[in-house]
């Protein structure tokens, strides 16, 4: 196995490692990622009564909601377990200890990356699922809407729905929306590794833009009113292709991000390049 | 007497491994007086090595800069002809520092040995068995929960079980209790086989005193002694003498209960054994003492080794 | 590692002051530093200190003033050069003689040795 050159069970041995090493906090932030669904969840839930029974909906209201907030915290979430890859590193030994496994530089970074990021999805997918199972349980029997998932699982058409929705562009504003704060958010990070020197300045400009982000966001769920501000963009073919642009370019931003915060902590100290 | 791991570099004649530091020096800040400053050694497989020197002396950066964890500003320190600070996977796998707060993930020790030792060619599975049991440690105790002295005691085994060519430890007795002391002696006279070259750095020369054949020593920000301990004990005699003695060739002095200590030239012939804390002492106040005897930067061809 | 001598730590204070006695580090009548002072030097528990000088009073090779401290006596020298004599021979010359006897050397056989000894060395105090 100790070639010099790109090895695949290097990657797997430090994949391994890695996972030993931040089992706890995978499963900490995994407990954190779903109480917040859930917690958001049913705010939103409570929030809104289902539309009368010839609702001609196919999602009413309060499931889209629930599945904004949800998905707009986690695009966030996503963004930024991958951005802060190299946490561990902020004290001087892990980074030695981390720094002197022998393994190639773009195996750990790639490693890092590719594991942080199949886990990642894996997390927010599966706390998605077990919040919303949660609401459905305790609002079982209220008038308040529950279950989601149960609901998509059962009429499998509206997971179409909610990607090709022609008559409700709705969806893809909110997400729009969410995508330019996120983007936000993103620039902070980015500049956060290109000048670290500032890293303070752009810590609080990532917090204040989150909570910007995420109160917007709140903000919008409880009110009708935004829903249909944001609905003036109604072409929907355009918007979806910006969108998929701008998510494209936040996830090489953040990948960038993430490589120079791998290249600086390879650097114990002093700063070369 | 175990056989070597790694196969020589062939070019011409077999040449033993070495591991060349030229010139090196380092400064943590913009200005002022570097930490190291134009340090030039060369370490050799089948030698285990002494680093000593002062508080704040920088004998941790040194190892630092050895290892490759810091960039040298001028000078370089050289793995079997390949820079350190690259971090090459090959020149990774074949050095092993040792920190001297080491940091442990929360996991047990087995698991620790069985997920690292995968990274380090020559890691040996039996040796860190060897080795833990000696320290009276389990494979299922949880790093995280064992005292300071514990996690040093298992990261010296594993460290024994890597076999690296280069083992750099940094204070690898401080915090061990009195029996692991002992341990660690024989462990490292059972597994550091004739391939490995061991730099220990310490201020507890007593533990190491029986074990190293080579002294390093650090003042200011330079090397003023670097010989084998053959020749300090052919050059020196440390003698205890008692008051009203002739004290005439008594090069340094510290007082004892039954007299004094006294380090004076050899000129019998016949040698003493070597005092390590009183050597110590005797060459940082006098720092010209051995510079006769350190020796220069090359190989014993008289090649220059900062042109390789 | 320490020269570890086989006698305890104050009997070997104890002949470290005589030694600088007789060297004539401190005269008579002239005051020997102070408990503190002397452990600090030899890096040892004042305690340990305390038992040597008191070893050295027991002897008369000291002597107390009330609150000024150990002072050497006036014939502490001819006491500490008696002590050493009796020392010399009735412990360290029974051994000689037992490794000559074992070994089977006679007193002539060190006539030479000792004339060598005495052309080549002036005597040490």
């Amino acid at each position: 196995m100790f070639s010099s050159s790109f090895s695949i069970r290097r990657c797997i041995s430090l994949a391994r490692y890695d996972l030993a090493v931040r089992k706890r906090y995978y499963l900490l932030s995994f407990l954190g990622i779903y109480a917040l669904l859930t917690i958001v969840g049913m705010g939103c839930a409570t929030g809104y009564t289902p539309d009368g029974p010839d609702d001609t909906v196919i999602i009413n209201v309060a499931q889209w909601k629930i599945l904004y907030s949800s998905s707009a915290i986690m695009i966030l979430l996503f963004i930024s377990l991958l951005a802060s890859c190299f946490d561990r590193m902020g004290k001087q030994k892990g980074r030695s200890a981390f720094l002197m496994l022998p393994a190639r530089r773009s195996e750990k970074y790639v490693t890092a990356i590719v594991e942080r990021f199949v886990l990642t999805l894996a997390m927010l997918l599966a706390a998605y699922v077990l919040a919303d199972l949660t609401r459905a349980v305790a609002f079982a029997g209220t008038t308040y809407y529950s279950g989601l998932t149960i609901d998509l699982l059962a009429k499998p058409y509206l997971w179409e729905c909610f990607f090709f929705d022609t008559a409700n562009g709705e969806t893809f504003n909110m997400l729009l929306g969410t995508a330019i704060k996120m983007e936000l958010y993103v620039f902070f990070i980015m500049m956060g590794t290109l000048f670290p020197r500032f890293a303070p300045i752009w810590a609080w400009g990532c917090f204040v833009a989150l909570i910007i982000l995420l109160g917007v966001l709140l903000g919008t769920m409880m009110s009708t009113l935004s829903v249909h501000v944001l609905a003036f963009m109604t072409d929907w073919t355009v918007m979806r292709w910006i969108l998929m642009v701008q998510a494209l370019v936040a996830i090489v931003v953040g990948l960038y991000a993430s490589w120079r915060s791998f290249c600086r902590v390879q650097l114990v100290r002093r700063k070369l390049f | 007497m175990k056989t070597s791991n790694q196969p020589e570099r062939t070019d011409g004649r077999a040449t033993a491994p070495r591991f060349v530091m030229s010139h090196l020096t380092y400064n943590y800040r913009r200005h002022g007086e570097p930490v190291i400053n134009d340090v030039c050694f060369t370490l050799s497989s089948g030698h285990i090595y002494a680093l000593l020197g002062e508080n704040g002396v920088g004998k941790t950066t040194l190892l630092h800069l050895m290892s490759g964890l810091l960039r040298p500003q001028q000078g370089s320190a050289l793995c079997e002809g390949e820079r350190t600070d690259r971090r090459r996977t090959e020149t990774l796998g074949s050095i092993y520092l040792l920190e001297e707060e080491p940091e442990v993930p929360q996991m047990a020790i087995g698991d620790y040995g069985r997920l690292t030792g995968a990274f380090y060619p020559h890691y040996s599975d039996a040796i860190f068995a060897d080795c833990l049991a000696a320290f009276s440690l389990e494979p299922q105790q949880r790093l995280h929960h064992l005292s300071m002295g514990q996690r040093k005691k298992a990261l010296i085994a594993f460290a024994l079980a890597t076999q690296v060519r280069w083992l750099l430890m940094d204070e690898p007795t401080n915090g061990l209790d009195i029996p692991g002391k002992e341990v660690f002696k024989q462990l490292m006279a059972r597994h550091v086989s004739d391939d490995m070259a061991v730099v220990i750095s310490t201020h507890l020369v007593d533990d190491i005193e029986m074990l190293t054949d080579h002294v390093l020593v650090m003042k200011g920000s330079r090397l003023i002694v670097d010989c084998p301990t053959d020749v300090i004990t052919q050059r020196l005699r440390f003698e205890e003498r008692h008051m009203g003695s002739a004290m005439a060739d008594a090069i340094y002095s510290q007082p004892t209960p039954a007299g004094c200590l006294v380090v004076c030239r050899n000129t019998t012939g016949e040698e003493t054994p070597l005092h390590l804390a009183l050597f110590f002492n005797a060459v940082i106040t006098q720092p010209h003492l051995m510079d006769d005897a350190t020796q220069p930067d090359g190989d014993a061809n008289g090649n220059d080794a900062a042109k390789s | 590692m320490e020269f570890h001598e086989n006698a305890p730590i104050f009997l070997q204070i104890a002949d470290r002051l005589a030694d600088e006695i007789l060297a004539g580090v401190y005269t008579a009548d002239n005051r020997i530093p102070g408990v503190r002072e002397y452990s600090c030097t030899l890096g040892v528990n004042p305690n340990t200190t305390v038992k040597a000088f008191e070893v050295l009073g027991r002897r008369n090779i000291l002597y107390v003033k009330r609150g000024m401290g150990y002072f050497v006596s006036a014939d502490a020298i001819k006491i500490i050069r008696e002590e050493r004599l009796n020392t010399f021979f009735s412990t360290e010359l029974p051994t000689i003689f037992r490794r000559m006897a074992l070994l089977g050397i006679s007193l002539a056989d060190l006539d030479e040795p000792w004339h060598r000894f005495t052309n080549g060395h002036t005597p040490q105090g």
